[in-house]
């Protein structure tokens, strides 16, 4: 609608943020960008997430949304008229639900363990991080996305994590597409999409910033 | 009409949450109990990631993972709405189920902890639980207003499986003094029909609770 007022409070590098900003793009919605500074919280952001703090929230008509899958199926529900991002039927649906809950639950965790852990800690995060990209794998089966054909729910949730993975295997010194060259044979199938390319970060500017997190916590 | 099994476990939260929203649309369904030690086949084929329950099969199909399934339910049979209509209300309700998940490690050292640990987690749950009182159920009877929904029934374990721990532990965390519109939402919460028949007794519980810690 014309008159939707619509702001992203985000963080550049936030493989979180970049899930709302895919969303967003699919389905045409313009939007505010507002970049947040996560040390010295703005006013804005804790009044429109005050239980977590954190990015990204969505503020749709002055009412915020967070929580970045949350958001995710709240554009899909709010804009309907264009490019489901969820399928029709509800068991397709719980089946994107339940991978997209398994991006949550094993990506992002074991990926920070990677960039955070050293030693045997980090071996375990490694070897965890990869199975979890071959039961990925699996799942994607010979689908060109996990939405089909066409982007939908679980390559919303999946691939902006692709922008963190140059910096997991320059820390944990691996290489994923030896691993997994189907996942990034997928991933890079994803960036061809205008909608993803201009949602997604540069692989080397988010390393620059995880060797600036890692020395910021000591971890050099 | 395809049938519908759930595969669960008689003590676990998770299983409850499913057979509240199964009965509450009114749908009928098999009930399988499995042994976690001894997983049955056709546990471990419907649910090769995690290998856990509650699954539900609706015909041949399975959903597995507690709040998946009660999105499923949700959409498969609207009878009886148990989340609301407007997408800004939805997710809100999302919200706060999400925020219990992200109270399950405070449960966790709850469960495992003693002494400092134990006071320590106590004091993390307390925390939480104040914000969901305070800024996810208000002055509202329940979460879903007059009538209970899924947020409801994702914080149902709180009136009778943590009360349970809390009494195994000897540490009580949700009481009237310190969290009183909670406290009194989880007592009408277990008192309704549906969810009091549909739970284990309260002895058993706290029989398993104890049981647990002192495996641990």
């Amino acid at each position: 609608m014309a008159s939707d007022q619509v702001t992203l409070l985000d963080l550049w590098a936030s493989p979180f943020g970049m899930r709302v900003r895919l969303a967003l793009a699919e389905k045409g919605v313009k939007y505010e960008y507002s970049e947040q500074d996560l040390v010295n919280k703005s006013a804005l952001l804790l009044q429109m997430n005050p239980v977590h703090k954190k990015i990204p929230v969505l503020v749709h008509n002055g009412k915020p949304v967070c929580e970045s899958l949350i958001i995710v199926q709240y554009i899909d529900e709010a804009w309907k008229d264009k490019a489901p991002l969820l399928p029709s039927d509800p068991y397709q649906r719980a089946q994107s639900r339940f991978w997209a809950d398994f991006v949550d639950k094993k990506i992002y965790d074991l990926g920070r363990k990677i960039w955070t852990e050293k030693g045997e800690d980090q071996e375990a995060a490694k070897k965890g991080f990869i199975d979890s990209l071959k039961l990925l794998e699996g799942e994607l089966g010979d689908k060109p996305y996990f939405g089909g054909e066409t982007i939908g729910y679980v390559d919303i949730a999946l691939v902006p994590f692709y922008t963190w993975f140059y910096a997991y295997e320059t820390t944990g010194n691996f290489n994923i597409e030896a691993e997994c060259p189907k996942m990034i044979a997928y991933c890079k199938r994803c960036l061809q999409k205008e909608t993803v390319s201009k949602s997604l970060e540069d692989p080397k500017k988010v390393y620059d910033f995880v060797v600036m997190l890692r020395k910021k916590f000591g971890l050099e | 009409m395809a049938e519908v099994k759930l595969y669960g476990f008689w003590p676990s939260l998770f299983s409850h949450r499913i057979i509240w929203a199964l009965k509450l649309k009114g749908v009928e369904y098999e009930y399988i109990e499995e042994d976690l030690s001894n997983k049955s086949e056709s546990l471990l084929k419907y649910n090769p990631v995690y290998k856990k329950i509650p699954v539900l099969v609706h015909g041949d199909k399975p959903i597995a993972e507690s709040l998946v399934i009660l999105e499923y339910i949700e959409e498969t049979w609207p009878e009886n709405p148990l989340l609301p209509k407007d997408p800004y209300a939805r997710a809100m309700a999302r919200f706060w189920i999400q925020y219990g998940v992200n109270m399950s490690a405070a449960f966790s050292a709850f469960n495992r902890g003693s002494g400092e640990e134990l006071e320590k987690a106590a004091k993390d749950l307390l925390g939480s639980l104040k914000i969901l009182e305070e800024q996810g159920l208000g002055d509202k009877k329940f979460f879903g207003g007059e009538s209970i929904n899924l947020v409801d029934i994702s914080y149902g374990a709180l009136g009778y499986w943590f009360a349970a721990l809390e009494e195994a532990k000897g540490v009580k965390v949700l009481e009237p003094r310190t969290l009183p519109r909670l406290h009194a939402w989880a007592k009408n919460f277990v008192e309704l029909p549906v969810i009091k028949e549909n739970i284990p007794a309260y002895d058993n519980m706290v029989a398993y609770a104890m049981k647990r810690l002192a495996r641990n």
